[in-house]
């Protein structure tokens, strides 16, 4: 009985969530927006490549690595598609509980870091970063969402792997 | 007589292949296309791209074995097939979509971009699958076909053919380099020495 009502529950809730997901999906099929979307099954497999690395902070890496679920990141030139993303991305922050982790400016962009508790201190199960301003002369607003169980110490380094705007700002995370 | 039976053959094949799955696959796609004036055809086997590589750790050698071939099959754009290309694309995105294919990433924008996937378990894979796009060049899909290959090794080797460590014929690459980008007469030109050696190859 009491599975029937949980398993009813989870078909309920299940749009609300795959909506949220769609928010920032409809925007990879618009022209003028770039998109990168990582999954986990490539972490998996990256994670194996130097499984039997003896540098601890290798290790420590492989680690984070192994346990990302995904990382999607779109980022677009065009200044009324940005200010859509804007909106989505402030109103995801709302629905979806995520607090504030930090935000700065710096040059001409403007940052902001938001992220869902995790397992544990200092882990978070989501990571959201909503950059605007200038880049290269051009206006650029990037939304960068990372998933899984994120070692927050770590995510830094993810900075230099990932060649996508907005990547360096991850430096920052601590 | 021959032939009629070559052709039962292939009927019975596609028969076969269109009974157990209702779905369109990229085999059938490529099945279906090959032939078709728009489409170009390459047949890579890996012996074609790898060298010589008897130096290499006996471990990695293996690896290059698990690749058998590569097979690319490109739309070229070529100023009069635009119609033709924007509904292939539709369709060879929806077989992509399936999710037999596990994605591994993606990138770029509805313009130009990339997407990598395969097909098997994470660690022993049948095929990967490299697709890409670009609005005024045309589309190429590459199908990576082999045994059991360990996508962690093989990415393992790509690091160390950045490195310079594997052999690879570079020149034997430049057609599936170029396939998107050249005049088309170039590109054929291109195909047939492919052909040639392939012949070749077959014949040791």
């Amino acid at each position: 009985m009491k599975k029937s009502i949980i398993l009813v529950l989870a078909i309920m809730l299940a749009p609300i969530f795959s909506n949220a997901q769609s928010k920032f999906e409809r925007y990879e099929k618009m022209r003028d927006v770039n998109a990168m979307v990582i999954t986990s099954n490539m972490f998996k497999l990256l994670a194996e490549i130097d499984l039997d690395s003896d540098d601890p902070e290798m290790q420590q890496y492989i680690n984070l690595i192994e346990n990302l679920k995904d990382i999607k990141v779109i980022s677009t030139e065009n200044t009324s598609i940005g200010a859509e993303m804007k909106k989505d991305f402030d109103s995801h922050i709302n629905s979806g509980s995520l607090e504030k982790l930090m935000s700065f400016k710096d040059d001409n962009k403007n940052v902001q870091f938001y992220s869902k508790p995790g397992s544990k201190k200092n882990f978070v199960s989501q990571l959201m970063m909503l950059m605007q301003g200038r880049e290269d002369g051009k206006p650029i607003t990037v939304v960068l969402s990372i998933t899984g169980d994120i070692d927050l110490k770590e995510v830094s380094k993810l900075a230099k792997d990932l060649e996508v705007p907005g990547a360096e700002e991850l430096e920052k995370v601590n | 007589m021959k032939k009629k039976i070559n052709i039962i053959g292939i009927l019975v094949l596609i028969l076969g292949l269109a009974s157990c799955t209702s779905e369109p696959s990229l085999q059938s796609y490529y099945v279906d296309h090959q032939d078709n004036k728009n489409f170009m055809v390459l047949d890579v086997p890996a012996s074609l791209i790898v060298g010589d590589n008897s130096q290499l750790p006996a471990k990695d050698q293996e690896t290059l074995k698990s690749v058998k071939k590569a097979v690319v099959l490109a739309l070229p754009l070529n100023g009069e097939n635009e119609e033709f290309y924007k509904e292939e694309r539709v369709t060879i995105e929806q077989i992509l979509e399936n999710e037999k294919y596990s994605l591994l990433m993606r990138m770029g924008s509805s313009k130009s971009g990339v997407r990598i996937s395969y097909l098997g378990d994470e660690d022993s894979i049948d095929e990967i699958v490299i697709y890409g796009n670009d609005e005024e060049k045309g589309f190429a899909v590459a199908r990576v076909l082999g045994d059991d290959m360990n996508i962690g090794a093989i990415l393992k080797l790509a690091k160390s053919i950045g490195n310079g460590d594997v052999n690879v014929n570079v020149n034997s690459l430049e057609p599936l380099m170029d396939m998107l980008g050249e005049k088309n007469d170039s590109l054929e030109m291109k195909i047939n020495k492919q052909r040639q050696i392939k012949n070749g190859d077959s014949l040791k």
